[in-house]
Formats: structure tokens, sequence, C-alpha cells
């Protein structure tokens, strides 16, 4: 058994794995975080995408022990500390960007990549962003208008944001 | 099973030698998550390479792009020194999979692990790389065409063996990479091809890298042949790539494709490569 120690949602988490385990097991059997599904196991489906120091990765496929000393993201931590849900599970739910809901945490997390990357993304853009994302409802436009939505909310709030930073140093007498 | 995370070249050396064929190398592991399911009792050793700093380096060394074992599919498609020298493989890291896939996976996974689509090789194959191989920490690299690896499959690497990075001649600034699917991410390539050529007036030592049109990724010979030191016309392009299909195929039909499907991918693709690698810009 090997010790491992990762930052998950903003949480330091310790385990002991098995060399071979997944990060996805590691997720939701040893730490419960069971909002990652499992679907393929193989990594077609991108229903296990989780993000390691911000990069997407099929957790089925990642190790357990390549996790050590990294910060994952699930969607589990997609919402602020106040609890409120992120733009993007809004929009999902707007724009009812899920059917059966298997594939929207990694939907969300793929997404969630997209807009730190590219904050103002058009359809082609998201698409590409979800190649790796299987819905087996095949609701793919309905998601496609959430993150575009969303990216939008985003953007308005990293600008009001960034303005209330600069007000002290701005505001006129 | 015993887990290791070596901080040194020798030191993954010592341990293969330990557990021969008992051991397993880890880079990215999205191959190896698969086959050690079920598997894993069998395995002595899980040797985790990501500590060996020295083989996610990429870097240019004079003529040569180094490009370590360890670099990221993602890695190779956006550094700039590989999108500049040998564009042909950025384009194909691009190519890969998702982006899920991108940012784990590895060159030297994809190069053995067998793969006979893997994007990554048939542009490797298509701009001659050489790869280094370290064997014991006593003897000094081995360098192997990446040609000679491909045709001998998985087993071109004996149990012991260590891929620790490519080297790729710079000069290759002609190139193209094309490829058809069924599904963009994380699906095979029905059919690849790779096409790089010097650069110069005439097309010099071109290379034709085709993945699909046979069991392993193979150079379409005939087709170069009908390029070699001529000027590029689209007539001529439309010639190798017809060679190609008819000489230098010989692929074979299964679940994802026909045979002759895979013949006329071939001829498409190929003379889509050259012309995009040498025509009008």
């Amino acid at each position: 058994m090997q010790r491992v120690r990762l930052q998950v949602n903003g949480s330091v988490r310790e385990a002991m794995v098995e060399p071979q385990l997944s990060l996805l097991r590691l997720l939701r059997d040893e730490l419960q975080l069971t909002g990652t599904k499992e679907g393929c196991s193989e990594g077609y489906c991108g229903a296990c995408t989780v993000l390691v120091d911000g990069e997407p990765v099929n957790s089925c496929l990642f190790f357990a022990v390549d996790a050590d000393h990294k910060n994952v993201t699930t969607v589990e931590g997609l919402e602020d500390a106040q609890g409120r849900p992120h733009p993007l599970q809004s929009a999902f739910v707007q724009e009812g960007g899920l059917q059966c809901g298997f594939c929207t945490p990694g939907m969300l997390m793929s997404a969630v990549a997209l807009l730190e990357a590219n904050p103002s993304p058009d359809e082609n853009d998201v698409r590409l962003a979800i190649a790796g994302n299987i819905c087996r409802c095949t609701g793919y436009q309905a998601i496609v208008s959430a993150v575009v939505a969303a990216a939008a909310v985003v953007r308005k709030q990293d600008a009001q944001r960034s303005a209330r930073e600069r007000k002290p140093m701005h505001s006129r007498p | 099973m015993q887990y290791f995370e070596p901080n040194f070249v020798d030191e993954a050396l010592v341990l293969l030698d330990r557990f021969g064929s008992q051991a397993r190398l880890l880079a990215g592991g999205t191959r190896l998550a698969f086959a050690l399911r079920g598997d894993a009792d069998k395995v002595g050793a899980l040797v985790n390479l990501k500590r060996i700093k020295e083989l996610s380096t990429v870097s240019l060394r004079e003529q040569t792009l180094y490009v370590g074992a360890l670099a990221t599919a993602a890695t190779i498609a956006s550094h700039p020194a590989v999108r500049r020298h040998v564009p042909v493989l950025a384009q194909a890291a691009i190519s890969m999979g998702a982006r899920q896939l991108r940012s784990v996976a590895t060159i030297g996974g994809n190069v053995c692990s067998g793969d006979p689509a893997s994007d990554l090789c048939v542009a490797l194959l298509a701009c001659d790389a050489q790869c280094e191989i370290r064997r014991s920490s006593s003897d000094p690299a081995l360098v192997v065409p990446i040609e000679e690896l491909l045709r001998k499959g998985q087993s071109a690497l004996e149990p012991g063996s260590l891929l620790v990075g490519l080297r790729i001649q710079l000069g290759w600034d002609r190139c193209a990479y094309q490829k058809m699917t069924t599904r963009r991410a994380f699906e095979m390539s029905l059919v690849a091809v790779a096409f790089c050529c010097r650069n110069g007036p005439s097309l010099d030592q071109p290379r034709v890298a085709i993945a699909g049109a046979a069991p392993t990724i193979v150079r379409a010979r005939e087709a170069e042949k009908v390029l070699a030191g001529k000027a590029f016309t689209l007539g001529r392009a439309r010639d190798a790539a017809r060679a190609a299909g008819a000489r230098d195929a010989a692929p074979q039909t299964d679940w994802r494709a026909s045979a002759e499907f895979r013949r006329q991918l071939v001829v498409t693709l190929t003379e889509r490569a050259i012309v995009a690698a040498c025509g009008e810009r």
C-alpha cells in the first residue's frame, strides 16, 4: 500500500492505496465523493472527468498515486464558499442541459476547464471542449447552450469583481 | 505488487533488471490502467517514472529536437519548439483523443504500447525519429530508428529496457498530418497519413507514413519514389497517392472499416497531406 496526500476541492486528504488504484476509485470509495461517475471505465465516455492541477483527466485511467501532492477538483468542489452553485451548474439547470444527468459531472468539469482557458467560447469551442464527454441521452444542444450562457455569466461576475477590486484606487471624491 | 518512484534513469534500470518481465513502467498510465485490471497479481513491481525529470524534457540540441519519453501529447501540441521545427508532430498530438487524454498520455507510452494507429508514431515515422533506449546503467544509450521499433511491434523493447526519449533532426518544415476517424475524440484512426520532406526547391527525401494500411504503421515507399527529387505538382501528388493506395497499402477489413474503404482513405488522405504540405499557401 502506498500513502497519497492530495488536495481535493481545497481540503488536504490522505489515504493508503494499492499502487494500481484509479483516482476514480479513490474519490468514490475512499473519499466518498460519489459525484464523479464511472461510465465506460475505458476513457471513452468522460463521465469520470475531474481536474488535476486544473487539467481535465479521465479519473478512471488516472493512477491515484499520480495524484499524490496534486490539486484535484471534482463536481463537489464547484459551488462557492456560500454554497451557491457554479454559474455552469445554474446554466445547466436553466437551459435543461441534462436528461438522466449521468454525464453531467464530467460535462461540467470539461466546461470548467474550457472557461478557465477561454472565457468567451463560441459553440464550436464548446463542442471541441466536450468532445471527450458522451451524453447517452444525446442532449448536446442544450449542454452547449448552457456552457455558452454560463460563460457570459462568469465574464460578468469577473468584470464586477475586478471593478470592485479597482474601486478604492479609482474612486473619485 | 511493489511500488517504486525512482528519481533517476539508472535507478529505474536497476529496478527493471531486478524484476525483469514482472515489472511495469508507469508513464501517463492511460494504457496501463486498463491493462492492469484483473492482472495486477501477475505484476511484481510498478515503476512510476514521474520523478525522473530528464524524461519530461523537450529541447533543441543543435540541429535536433529532443522529446523526453514522458512529454504528454498536450505538451507536444503546444510546445513552441515542436510547433516551429517539427509541426507534423504537434499536428498529430493535437489530433489525439480528447483533452482528458492529451493531458495525460505520453509520447513514450505511445511508442512502447504497440498501438497500430498511434497518431504520434505516424508523425515520428514520417520525420525519421530516432529512439534513445537504455538497457542498463553501465551501457550507453542505444539509438534505434523508430521504423525498426514499429516493425517489430511491442516486443521491440526487450524487458529491462527503457525508452528515454526521441530525437528528430530539424528541417522537416514541409509537412502535414491527415486522419479519418469515426469520432473525433478517443477513437483510433481508420487511416492516418503523415507527410514530410526536407526543405528545398524539389521534393527532397519525401516521407509518407501511414497507419491503417497494414498491421503496423508503415512507410509508403512506392509513393515516396514517385515524389523523390521532383518538383511538386498537383498531378504528382495524386500519382503518389494512387501509388500508396495501389502498391503500399495492404489494408484489412475489421469492424471499423472495410479494406476497400481504407484503401480509398489511403489515397485521399495521402494526396491531401502532400498538397497541404507543399501546395500554395
